[in-house]
């Protein structure tokens, strides 16, 4: 089933994109209709389908058991690789909290100074099992297709989080939507002559 | 090798049965698959699913992949498609490209490149027009400015698909890439 839900934060991401020659890194899986309205504004786009490789990779002996040695294969650029776009739709709550910071970092330092990285999180309790696939339909409309009628428990991401857990970038605009979902447009602070913030580090259990 | 077909071939997808290159309609890319703009009676060399095949193909017809390829595939005037059971580890350069089986390389079309649902995907396309169908799994670069694309490097003859950052280091330590055999069959 697919919902359409607005995304105004995307609107504006898209709405700076240069065209031509916008260069577009999507985390999620290829689907059609993105690649279609990349077309459109004649975008470069690289296609990481990050969840998939994740499990992919994990099959792999040959790939180290750290976390941190993992991230540059699964994100492999160009020497001097940058983008204007990144889309992180639904990904951060399958990553997981303490996996999640070094592919912000990896995505960090790839960001055009002017770029911009547009995250949806789930903030409800709950969340369906995998991933849902998101389509644009316009600049500030997506669609959301839940693949998985099983839900699992959501990790809550507060605002703040997420800002610490994307050292030098900071979420000017925000908008939570009706379906429970967090949009983050997350951009240099720099841009806005804002200082960065700590960088996060992992929570430690209480012994 | 291969066989030659010079009858029509029995089509693959029924649903998008062949068609003129003439003007054809935009397409949603995930409710109407284009038609692919093949001559009807082409004629159309078949690598079946027997053969596996490693070196640089070129020649003057359509090919159709159902068995393994390594190295290179220049086609630049005809269409090449991998079917299901197809296995290409190649740089592939075709007017038109269609993919429902496995490849691990760059591909290059003149017009169009089609992920099918069944296409598992991993390398760079460049190509004025892209389009894929949900359930195609692709990682990789998607350059539709194909002068850009050689402008970047990206359309730039490669070897293979894009290494892994210890390959890279391994590379320039001096090895090669993926070898090539000298003899080059031709597919006419």
């Amino acid at each position: 089933m697919r919902v359409e839900h607005p995304a105004p934060g995307l609107k504006s991401a898209l709405d700076h994109l240069p065209r031509p020659g916008g260069s577009v890194l999507d985390l999620g899986p290829a689907l059609g209709a993105n690649i279609a309205w990349f077309e459109k504004a004649r975008a470069r786009v690289r296609v990481v389908d990050l969840e998939r490789s994740i499990d992919d990779e994990a099959a792999r002996e040959a790939i180290p058991a750290i976390w941190e040695r993992k991230v540059p294969h699964l994100l492999a650029f160009d020497d001097g690789e940058r983008f204007d776009l990144v889309l992180a739709w639904d990904l951060p709550n399958y990553v997981g909290r303490e996996r999640w910071p070094a592919i912000a970092r990896r995505i960090v330092e790839r960001l055009q100074p002017a770029g911009s990285f547009h995250l949806l999180v789930r903030v409800g309790a709950e969340m369906p099992a995998r991933p849902c696939l998101y389509r644009i339909v316009e600049g500030g409309l997506l669609s959301e297709e839940i693949v998985s009628t099983a839900v699992a428990p959501a990790p809550r991401w507060p605002h703040a989080e997420i800002e610490k857990l994307h050292d030098g970038l900071v979420a000017p605009r925000s908008h939570l939507g009706k379906h429970g979902v967090q949009e983050y447009v997350l951009e240099h602070a720099a841009v806005h002559n804002l200082p960065p913030r700590a960088v996060a580090q992992p929570r430690r259990r209480a012994r | 090798m291969w066989k030659r077909e010079n009858e029509p071939v029995p089509n693959p997808h029924p649903s998008a049965p062949p068609s003129a290159p003439t003007a054809a309609p935009r397409h949603d890319p995930e409710t109407a698959p284009p038609r692919m703009p093949t001559p009807v009676a082409a004629s159309r060399a078949v690598i079946g699913p027997s053969i596996e095949l490693t070196g640089e193909l070129s020649g003057s017809e359509d090919l159709f992949v159902e068995g393994k390829v390594q190295g290179k595939i220049r086609l630049p005037q005809h269409s090449v498609t991998v079917g299901a059971k197809g296995r290409v580890s190649a740089e592939v350069q075709a007017r038109v490209l269609e993919i429902e089986g496995e490849v691990d390389g760059h591909l290059f079309g003149e017009e169009l490149i089609v992920l099918r649902k069944s296409a598992r995907v991993r390398g760079d396309l460049v190509a004025p027009r892209v389009v894929i169908e949900d359930g195609a799994k692709f990682k990789g670069t998607i350059d539709m400015e194909p002068k850009r694309a050689l402008a970047t490097g990206t359309g730039a003859p490669a070897t293979g698909p894009r290494p892994l950052p210890a390959e890279e280091s391994s590379r320039s330590a001096g090895s090669a890439g993926p070898s090539v055999a000298s003899a080059s069959p031709r597919a006419s």
